[in-house]
C-alpha cells in the first residue's frame, strides 16, 4: 500500500466491513458514485484504488474502528454494536440506518431471572460476545454476573447448563424463539455507522463532512 | 537470558532513542526560554485531596496509593494542576504575571497503544495572570515555534473557543441534564447521538440548526465567517472578536498557516474556559500536544488568576517526526579511544579538557571490535594508539589516517 503525504486532504481511505453489512454496505456506496465493482467481485484481494483518490480496504467487522483509531483509515463503515463493545476514540458520524438489530438480553422461557431459583444463585452467568456490553449492562443495575465469553452460537448456552442467560444480537428474534428464549430487556438498537478518525475529521473536513452529507440522504431513500 | 517484566503502559528508553527526545527536549527549552518561561519541578506524587480541589472528572482513573499515615497519594495525571497548586501555595507572596515550564512524566492507567502509555513525558507550558488574545497568541506562536524548532514539518494547530459553544447553548436556553447529555455526546465524539439528544430538545429549529452546525464548523479562516450566521448575543459576538484578533496576531508571528479553526473542538479536559487547541500531524491519528485557557482552575486553589496553557507529548513528537524523515542530530564531536584506560590515558584526558567526548576502550582491542563497539555507542571515529603515533578511523569505512598526539587535539578539540 502507498505511504499516504501525512497532510494530502484530497484523498480518502475508508474501511469497509467484510461480513453482515458488506453488501449494503457497497450499494450505498454505489449510490453516492464510489466504484465498487471489483470490490464486489473480488473476495481475496483487501486493499482497491477505486479512482478519485478514494481506497477502500475491507476488513473483519470488528477491526474497523481500530483501523480508524489509528489514522490508518480515515473513514470506516461499522455496526453500533461493535462501537460499543469497544469503545473506541472515533468520530460517530452518521447512522447509515441499515443493519438494523438490537442488543437484548435473554433467559430460557420457562426460567424467569427474577424468580425465586435464580435469586438464590449466588451469581448468575450470562454468556454473550459482547463481554463488556453486558459487564457495563449488569453493572448499571447493580448486578453482580458471571460473564462467559462466546464466539458464535450464543443461544446454546442457557440449554446446556453453560449460563443462565444471554446478551446477543437479534434482529428478527426468530432464532431466540427457536432456541425457547425469551427477551428479557432491550439495551441497546443498533444500525450501521459512518465513523470519522479524529485527525482526519479536521485535515479532510470538506470531503468527510460532504460524504457524510451524501451517505446520510442516500440511506434514507 | 531470563525475562523480566516491567508495567503494562511503560517503557524503556534505549540509548538511540534517548538522545533524540533529549535533543528534542533542548530545541523545546531553547524556544521556551526565549519567551522568558522558567522551569519549575513538582512531586510526581500529589495529595489525593490537593488534586480533588480541581473538580476534574478525568482524574478519577489516576494510580493512587497510600503514604506512612494512609493519606491518599495519586501519581499526577498532568501538570497543569500541581502548578496551579504551586501557584496558589509556594508563589502566594509573588506578583504575576507567571511564565513556567516543564518537563515531566505523567501517569494515567490506560491500554497502551502507540503513543498512549500509561506513564508519558510532556514539555509543555502555562501563563499565568494575564488575558488577552495578545497573550494566546504568544502561547500559540510559542507552541508553533517549539515544534518548528525540532523539525517537525507537517503539522496544523486546531484552535476554537469554547465560550462560544457555550454561549450559544445558554442563549438557546439549553441547561441541566440536556447541556450534560449534549457534552457527553461531544466528549465521546457520537455526532449520531448529539443529533438526537438535539432533536428531543424544546427549542426553535434554528437554535437546533446552530447546535449542530458549530459543532461541524472547521477549516481556514473563512470559518471565522461562516460563524457569524451562528453569533446570537454579544458573548458569542466577543468570542469571535477574540478569535480572529488572536489570529491576526498568530499571523504576526508567521504562523497564520499552521491555524485550523474548529469551533466544535472539544478538549479532554472540562477546565477549559477560552481557547481551546490541539496539534493535528497526519503521521499519527490522535493528537501531539494540546492545550488552552483555564481562567476559573486557579481559583478552586485560592488565587483567582487567569491562566493559559500547554503540553505536548514527546513521545508523539517523536513518532511524527520519525515518520516525516527523522530527527536530525547534530554530528557527536566524539570519539572511541582505544587504550584509553591507560596506555592513551593522557590524550583522553587532554580530548575530555578540550570538550571532546572520549569513550575509552581496552587497549588489546583491534579495529574491527572498536568500530563496532563505536557504532553501537553512536560515536562515528575511532583513534588507535600506533606506536608513538595514533591511527584516525572513519567507523563508515576508508583506510585510517596517521597522526601525531598534538593533530588529533588540535583537530577533535570543540571551538
Amino acid at each position: 500500500m502507498k505511504a499516504r503525504s501525512p497532510l494530502d486532504t484530497t484523498s480518502l481511505r475508508m474501511a469497509v466491513p467484510r461480513g453482515a453489512l458488506f453488501k449494503t454496505s457497497l450499494d450505498l456506496l454505489e449510490k453516492v458514485g464510489f466504484n465498487v465493482a471489483e470490490v464486489r467481485e473480488n473476495d481475496r484481494k483487501l486493499v482497491f484504488e477505486v479512482g478519485e483518490g478514494r481506497t477502500i480496504i475491507t476488513t473483519r467487522p470488528s477491526d474497523v474502528p481500530t483501523y480508524v483509531e489509528y489514522g490508518a483509515a480515515d473513514v470506516g463503515i461499522v455496526g453500533k454494536d461493535v462501537l460499543l463493545e469497544h469503545k473506541r476514540n472515533v468520530y460517530e458520524l452518521v447512522d447509515l440506518g441499515f443493519g438494523a438489530c438490537r442488543i437484548v438480553y435473554a433467559t430460557p422461557a420457562d426460567r424467569d431471572p427474577e424468580n425465586e431459583e435464580l435469586k438464590h444463585l449466588s451469581i448468575m452467568r450470562v454468556a454473550s460476545k459482547y463481554p463488556n456490553i453486558t459487564r457495563r449492562y449488569f453493572e448499571s443495575l447493580g448486578k453482580q454476573v458471571e460473564v462467559i465469553e462466546l464466539r458464535g452460537s450464543i443461544e446454546l448456552a442457557p440449554s446446556v447448563d453453560l449460563a443462565e442467560g444471554i446478551v446477543d444480537l437479534v434482529s428478527s428474534g426468530e432464532t431466540l424463539k427457536q432456541n425457547s428464549l425469551v427477551e428479557r430487556k432491550n439495551i441497546a438498537e443498533c444500525s450501521a455507522r459512518l465513523i470519522a478518525n479524529r485527525v482526519s475529521h479536521k485535515l479532510k473536513a470538506k470531503l468527510i463532512d460532504e460524504l457524510a452529507i451524501r451517505l446520510k440522504e442516500a440511506s434514507n431513500n | 537470558m531470563k525475562i523480566t517484566p516491567i508495567p503494562s503502559g511503560t517503557k524503556d528508553i534505549l540509548p538511540s532513542e534517548a538522545i533524540e527526545q533529549r535533543w528534542l527536549e533542548s530545541r523545546i527549552r531553547g524556544v521556551f526560554d526565549s519567551f522568558g518561561y522558567q522551569e519549575v519541578i513538582t512531586p510526581t506524587l500529589e495529595m489525593e485531596s490537593a488534586m480533588d480541589v480541581a473538580g476534574e472528572k478525568r482524574f478519577k482513573r489516576s494510580f493512587r496509593l497510600f503514604d506512612e499515615r494512609g493519606e491518599v497519594l495519586i501519581m499526577r495525571p498532568e501538570m497543569t494542576t500541581p502548578i496551579a497548586r504551586l501557584v496558589s501555595t509556594k508563589m502566594a507572596d509573588r506578583e504575576p504575571p507567571f511564565r513556567l515550564s516543564y518537563f515531566a512524566n505523567s501517569y494515567r492507567p490506560t491500554t497502551p497503544q502507540r503513543g498512549r502509555q500509561s506513564e508519558f513525558y510532556q514539555a509543555g507550558l502555562e501563563l499565568i495572570g494575564l488575558e488577552s488574545p495578545a497573550v494566546d497568541a504568544e502561547v500559540l506562536a510559542v507552541l508553533c515555534q517549539a515544534l518548528t524548532a525540532c523539525g517537525l514539518e507537517e503539522f496544523s494547530v486546531g484552535l476554537g473557543e469554547s465560550s462560544f459553544f457555550t454561549a450559544l447553548l445558554e442563549s438557546a436556553g439549553v441547561n441541566g441534564e440536556n447541556r450534560e447529555a449534549i457534552f457527553d455526546a461531544l466528549a465521546e465524539r457520537d455526532l449520531v447521538k448529539l443529533s438526537s439528544v438535539v432533536a428531543g430538545l424544546d427549542i426553535s429549529d434554528d437554535d437546533r440548526e446552530a447546535i449542530l452546525g458549530v459543532t461541524r464548523l472547521r477549516g481556514g479562516s473563512e470559518v471565522l465567517i461562516e460563524a457569524h450566521d451562528y453569533v446570537r448575543g454579544p458573548a458569542m459576538e466577543e468570542a469571535l472578536k477574540r478569535l480572529a484578533r488572536t489570529y491576526y496576531l498568530v499571523s504576526r508571528y508567521g504562523f497564520a498557516g499552521r491555524i485550523l479553526f474548529d469551533l466544535g473542538i472539544l478538549s479532554d479536559f472540562d477546565y477549559y474556559t477560552g481557547i481551546v487547541f490541539e496539534v493535528l500531524s497526519g503521521e499519527l491519528g490522535f493528537p501531539v500536544g494540546g492545550g488552552g485557557r483555564y481562567n476559573g482552575l486557579l481559583a478552586r486553589y485560592g488565587r483567582p488568576e487567569p491562566a493559559v496553557g500547554f503540553a505536548i507529548s514527546l513521545d508523539r513528537l517523536h513518532i511524527a517526526i520519525t515518520g516525516q524523515g527523522g530527527v536530525s542530530l547534530p554530528d557527536s564531536p566524539g570519539i572511541a579511544l582505544v587504550g584509553g584506560f591507560d596506555l592513551a590515558l593522557d590524550l583522553a584526558m587532554k580530548l575530555r579538557e578540550k570538550g571532546v567526548n572520549v569513550m575509552a576502550l581496552p587497549e588489546d582491542m583491534d579495529k574491527d571490535a572498536a568500530v563496532t563497539a563505536a557504532t553501537s555507542a553512536g560515536i562515528g571515529r575511532v583513534v588507535m594508539p600506533d606506536g608513538d603515533q595514533f591511527n584516525l578511523f572513519d567507523t563508515c569505512g576508508g583506510k585510517g589516517t596517521k597522526a601525531k598526539i598534538e593533530d588529533i587535539i588540535d583537530t577533535m578539540a570543540v571551538k
